[in-house]
């Protein structure tokens, strides 16, 4: 049996397609230019990079779009962004001329992240040292307290003002070891084991660990939380570290200053919506009783398009060098492991607010 | 946009209509006019007669391409694309392409409109 031309060019058309498909459907932009530098062929992922219509692209100069001849990585701008490109040139040796094919792919996101990655394992080995200092002051601060202790008893009980300044520098180390205590407890490793422990706590722990910057940025904290509010099952590290997220985040919300409103307490769920309902994925059940905690700012707020990236890895809206993007990734992350669930309303220009739901163990 | 039959009568810009093989089986008197071919020696002939050979590939494929998905990306709309004469001479012309199927096979038109470089 002999192939008509017709079939021929059917079969090889055929095979061409399949080639264009194939390389229409890689990830990285790729370019054919002959000997005289024009672009031959490119593939869809090109077009889509140097934001050019295919037909525009073909028959083009490829030095009017990129200045690079060989591999490497080049800082490239298109349309005013700044993108990091991979480029690896391979010429192809013909009859008619040398081809080279480009490839090129973006690692603008890539090299970011890396970035970010660097800074977060940065922060950690800060951490790491914060916790080193932290042992070394407590020890001077023991010998200050152990003598003033010796001088309250060496100072007749008559010279009061002197006693009265004694109380006031041991007020004052019982605070910093306090600090110190609070700094060392959260810089340890997390700790998987999850014990009955008061929330009011690890809020006025972490409260206290901010006082300092809450005063200077002029934020006035209002605090609600109901009395004999039942223990819940927690990692207080880990979950220190949620509120210490959540406050910070307040605080930056309102650089002019502002209200800062904790309410806590305990309530039975008598609405489905959101995590709570009948459903298997659900987290909640209606009827539940479960631990609310609201944190509300009268900050700036988030934006609607923001709104649902809060929880990715790496997405921050504050300047480089600021934030890592982490935080609420850690945050959400800590409550989920804790069987709680996070969620965000805010509205721009008037605020956030910010709503914890804890289980209640039934023994508590 | 006309349509292949209609495109049959354009007596002002010039017009190319070619198969599924990709092989001219139609042009108008502008068209012999302005690529100086004569209409024997162009009738049978690959479209990729009128295209530079720097296109040729990129023609192919899209070409191909399109047989296989029938999924047009270029079609009924103007693009502006380098065309060559029988001469060689190279010139920017406004490309506007349409598409037909006629019993099952594909039927391709074009009218050119020449922008610069208008060859003499």
């Amino acid at each position: 049996m002999t192939l008509s031309l017709d079939d021929l060019i059917k079969e090889l058309r055929g095979t061409l397609a399949k080639m264009e498909l194939a390389l229409g459907a890689v990830k990285d932009a790729i370019a054919w230019t002959a000997e005289d530098g024009t672009i031959q062929w490119c593939n869809a992922a090109f077009d889509r990079l140097v934001n050019r219509s295919h037909i525009y692209n073909l028959g083009a100069p490829f030095s009017e779009l990129f200045s690079f001849k060989e591999s490497g990585l080049y800082e490239h701008t298109i349309q005013g962004q700044k993108r990091i490109l991979e480029v690896s040139a391979n010429p192809i040796k013909l009859p008619q001329g040398t081809s080279t094919v480009f490839s090129i792919r973006d690692i603008t996101k890539l090299k970011e992240t890396q970035n970010q990655l660097v800074q977060s394992e940065k922060m950690a080995s800060v951490g790491q040292l914060a916790s080193g200092v932290a042992h070394e002051v407590r020890n001077p601060l023991g010998i200050i307290l152990q003598s003033v202790n010796y001088l309250e008893l060496e100072i007749s009980p008559d010279q009061k003002q002197i006693h009265e300044a004694l109380q006031a520098l041991k007020d004052a180390v019982k605070r910093a070891d306090r600090i110190i205590i609070q700094l060392l407890d959260f810089s340890k490793p997390a700790r998987p084991e999850l014990k009955p422990a008061s929330l009011q706590k690890t809020i006025d722990d972490s409260l206290e660990l901010l006082a300092k910057k809450m005063a200077l940025g002029r934020v006035q904290i209002k605090k609600n939380i109901s009395q004999n509010l039942p223990l819940m099952q927690m990692n207080e590290n880990e979950m220190q570290q949620v509120f210490i997220n959540l406050f910070l985040n307040a605080l930056q919300a309102m650089p002019d200053g502002g209200e800062l409103s904790i309410d806590c307490s305990p309530k039975v769920l008598e609405e489905s919506g959101g995590r709570v309902g009948h459903r298997s994925g659900d987290k909640f059940r209606v009827g539940q009783k479960v631990l609310v905690c609201i944190i509300k700012d009268r900050g700036k707020g988030i934006a609607p398009s923001n709104i649902h990236r809060i929880f990715d890895p790496f997405f921050t809206t504050k300047p480089p060098g600021e934030g890592t993007g982490l935080g609420l990734t850690i945050t959400r992350a800590i409550i989920e492991n804790h069987g709680g669930s996070i969620s965000f309303q805010s509205e721009e220009g008037r605020g956030t607010q910010v709503t914890l739901l804890f289980p209640i163990a039934a023994t508590y | 946009m006309k349509s292949i039959a209609g495109l049959k009568k354009e007596t002002f810009l010039p017009v190319v209509i070619a198969n599924e093989q990709g092989c001219i089986t139609y042009v108008n008197e502008p068209f012999l006019a302005l690529f100086q071919w004569k209409r024997e020696e162009i009738t049978g002939k690959p479209l990729t007669t009128i295209i530079p050979p720097n296109l040729h590939d990129a023609h192919n494929l899209g070409f191909s391409r399109f047989l296989m998905t029938e999924k047009p990306t270029l079609l009924n709309q103007p693009l502006q694309l380098m065309a060559v004469t029988k001469e060689g001479v190279q010139f920017n012309a406004e490309h506007t392409i349409t598409a037909e199927k006629e019993n099952g096979h594909w039927i391709f038109g074009a009218v050119i409109r020449p922008l610069t470089n208008f060859p003499k």
